[in-house]
């Protein structure tokens, strides 16, 4: 029980009546921080602006490549209309058009007889995003016609519905169109990679093991750098230090590998030579006939009395050295029989040899990004083929193996254990670039803020 | 504000709003390489946003002008409450979840303080005012309880004297002879005691609020230093003593209840100065998007 007195007019006499006069402290600090929160965002955002430009308003850090002149808004954000200041009017907005882009980028339209619309620039490379590659486009840039691909022609000419490389996209075109008659014309060579690989193979100095990479060099760029691809395997370079073309025992120097024409001409003038400074030499063979084993196939000719019969007896001898044994080796008839005939001795026509430097021919492929791997870990028939006819590029699968499409090219870092899957990687959007150097024509001054 | 069944309706239109903007923003998502702001679905997305700002912004605006009739100051604070968290979700679809800018970044923020803080502050206005019933039974006006400490004060500065008057009726006013002949203990050091008590300890804790380290912050503690008192005094001086421990009483309610207050209203030191900045802002960054 109370001992005070408390009723309601003891405690009401109690009160200030005036009370409601007076602002709450609280209420106070209530409205004061509320100003002063208001003029401290005014002057953060007003110093900014004075500061550093337009960047508070950015939507975002600028690209790599872009970096430089991000604080130069209006050289990409034209306005659609003029407007001065922070004035409202219509068509205040601005944009990125296209032609923004076209200033210093040189973009060729993606298949211009084929396309039914075109996207902007800014649909697919996206900006202010931060340090990305803004040709890393999403797949999803490219999916939005290729997984739907409609062609102005009617039929597309590749597959109509791809939705990613992990998932639909087709085999490669040269394992997916390459038929038999492709693959047998494909390089009119002879030629066994098994037999080339194997271990301790008869080389000019001794045992020798061949590796890829002793036939296979890499481009050079003009930059002295190593290129993307692969230079021509040729005889003189990869095949002549063990493949000598010595067409007699008496001529140290080989036949040039050229054209058959040039060669025969060779022979015919090395042993006329030979015959002119040596004529002890053909005196004694022309005694002794025939001063080495006949060649098998090959009617035997009458022995030499002179010295033109016997350099006719060894240029026939060459011939069939040369065509049969050195270049019939590997080459092909043109006509797919026999390659030199020792009974006509009619000068062989060979197949001309096509050795395809681009097998992708609607995508890049880099072999210096896959330097890394072993070349038998994607040509896995590099050492077990027999046949010239195979081709061995890799399959998709063997790409799918690290592409697999658990690495997006945007927003999150590379997943570990996964390479990057693209459109982007392999496939080129813009058409062919015409020769010569887009550019704006920019002072520093007008690059950069200063 | 108790959030109770008058807040269902606007709680299922909130939640049906926001599973409208998933259903929205998910296939748009998937669908955009780079969903943002700037699309035509991010701009939709913060139109509404903002429009949801601004609107939560002018219930201050409405409470100034209490008389005006534009709807009840109840509806206004319920539609505050679910429209203004519905903001949140707003702006999260509007930006797609990112915010690379200065601006964006710090606008991004801004909401979210403002949301959580709205919702803390939503939090302790259901549950606090019945605390305050339940625990202040000397609740009193805010304002007021410096005015109410003062007079307490002076209440107890009088009945500390009429316990003085108490135990000295042979001495002090109307003291007769025949009681100072009886011989009535004076009890001058109990008396002392309890003088230097009230001036050391009792005067001191009314003068002030909070001193909640003073021994009468405690309930037991001041009941027991009065409860001693009691068994040393004769019953004469039971009244002002307990009367004295009542007044402690109510001072420590009054202390518990500006504690309360300051808490249940102490959340708008963050709420409102925000809101202001992120209204600011969220206009400044609508024009300038407009502009870029």
């Amino acid at each position: 029980m109370s001992i005070r007195e408390r009723t309601t007019k003891l405690v009401a006499r109690r009160h200030d009546l005036n009370y409601f006069k007076r602002m709450s402290p609280l209420r106070a600090w209530q409205w004061w921080l509320a100003a002063a929160a208001l003029i401290v965002a005014f002057v953060w955002f007003s110093g900014s602006e004075f500061l550093h430009g337009a960047q508070a308003l950015s939507a975002g850090p600028m690209s790599n490549s872009h970096a430089v002149f991000g604080a130069r808004c209006e050289l990409c954000h034209v306005p659609v209309v003029s407007a001065t200041g922070w004035t409202p009017s219509f068509g205040m907005r601005k944009r990125v058009p296209d032609s923004a882009c076209l200033q210093c980028h040189a973009a060729p339209a993606h298949h211009p007889m084929e396309t039914t619309e075109n996207p902007t620039c800014g649909s697919c490379h996206t900006e202010h995003i931060g340090s990305m590659h803004l040709a890393a486009v999403a797949d999803s840039n490219c999916t939005q016609c290729h997984a739907q691909l409609q062609s102005r022609s009617g039929v597309p000419r590749i597959a109509a519905s791809i939705h990613s490389f992990a998932g639909d996209h087709p085999e490669l075109q040269p394992l997916r169109e390459a038929s038999d008659a492709d693959r047998r014309a494909a390089t009119a060579l002879v030629f066994n990679h098994a037999e080339h690989m194997k271990a301790g193979l008869k080389g000019p100095d001794g045992p020798v093991t061949l590796e890829c990479a002793t036939c296979h060099t890499a481009t050079l760029n003009t930059d002295g750098r190593r290129g993307s691809g692969f230079a021509p395997v040729t005889f003189e370079r990869s095949c002549r230090s063990c493949h000598t073309l010595q067409f007699d025992a008496h001529i140290q120097a080989e036949a040039p590998h050229g054209k058959v024409e040039d060669d025969a001409a060779f022979v015919t003038k090395s042993i006329a030579d030979f015959a002119a400074t040596h004529p002890e030499v053909v005196s004694a063979e022309i005694r002794n006939w025939p001063p080495e084993a006949m060649l098998p196939a090959k009617a035997p000719m009458p022995p030499p009395h002179s010295t033109q019969e016997w350099i006719a007896n060894r240029i026939a001898r060459a011939d069939i050295i040369l065509w049969r044994e050195r270049c019939g080796l590997c080459h092909k008839a043109a006509d797919g029989g026999v390659a030199f005939d020792a009974e006509t001795m009619a000068l062989p026509v060979f197949a001309p040899v096509k050795q395809p430097q681009q097998w992708l021919t609607s995508a890049v492929f880099s072999h210096t990004a896959h330097q890394a791997l072993a070349c038998a870990e994607c040509h896995t028939q590099a050492l077990t083929s027999a046949s010239e006819h195979d081709v061995m590029m890799p399959a998709i699968a063997t790409c799918r193996k690290c592409h697999d499409g658990r690495s997006s090219p945007q927003g999150p870092a590379v997943t570990a254990g996964h390479a990057e899957s693209g459109c982007f990687l392999c496939h080129i959007y813009h058409g062919p670039e015409q020769a010569g150097l887009t550019t704006k024509g920019l002072s520093f001054a007008q690059m950069l803020r200063q | 504000m108790r959030i109770d069944s008058t807040h269902k309706p606007w709680m299922i239109v909130t939640l049906a709003a926001i599973a409208v903007g998933v259903l929205v923003y998910v296939p748009y998502a998937i669908h955009t390489p780079e969903p943002g702001g700037g699309t035509p679905i991010g701009l939709m997305f913060g139109s509404i946003a903002l429009g949801l700002m601004l609107f939560a912004a002018l219930l201050s605006v409405r409470k100034r002008f209490p008389i005006w009739r534009i709807g009840r100051t109840k509806i206004w604070m319920r539609a505050h409450l679910w429209l203004g968290f519905l903001a949140l979700p707003m702006v999260l679809f509007h930006s797609a979840f990112h915010a690379r800018g200065v601006l964006t970044a710090v606008l991004m923020w801004l909401t979210i303080i403002v949301v959580v803080s709205g919702i803390a502050g939503a939090w302790l206005q259901h549950t606090l005012p019945t605390k305050i019933y339940r625990e202040v039974p000397f609740e009193t006006i805010y304002d007021q309880i410096p005015v109410i400490r003062r007079q307490l004060a002076a209440e107890a500065a009088d009945r500390a004297f009429d316990v003085t008057q108490r135990l000295a009726p042979a001495t002090g006013p109307g003291a007769t002879v025949v009681d100072t002949l009886l011989g009535i203990p004076t009890m001058e050091a109990e008396t002392a005691e309890f003088d230097k008590f009230f001036a050391d300890v009792v005067k001191p804790y009314l003068a002030e609020e909070g001193t909640r380290r003073n021994e009468l912050g405690s309930r037991e503690a001041a009941h027991e230093h009065f409860d001693n008192f009691r068994r040393e005094f004769p019953e004469a001086a039971w009244e002002p003593i307990s009367a004295i421990e009542e007044i402690c009483e109510e001072k420590r309610q009054l202390d518990h209840q500006a504690r309360l207050h300051r808490l249940l209203h102490g959340w708008l030191l963050v709420h409102l100065p925000f809101s202001a900045a992120l209204i600011l802002l969220a206009i400044i960054h609508a024009i300038g998007a407009l502009r870029y």
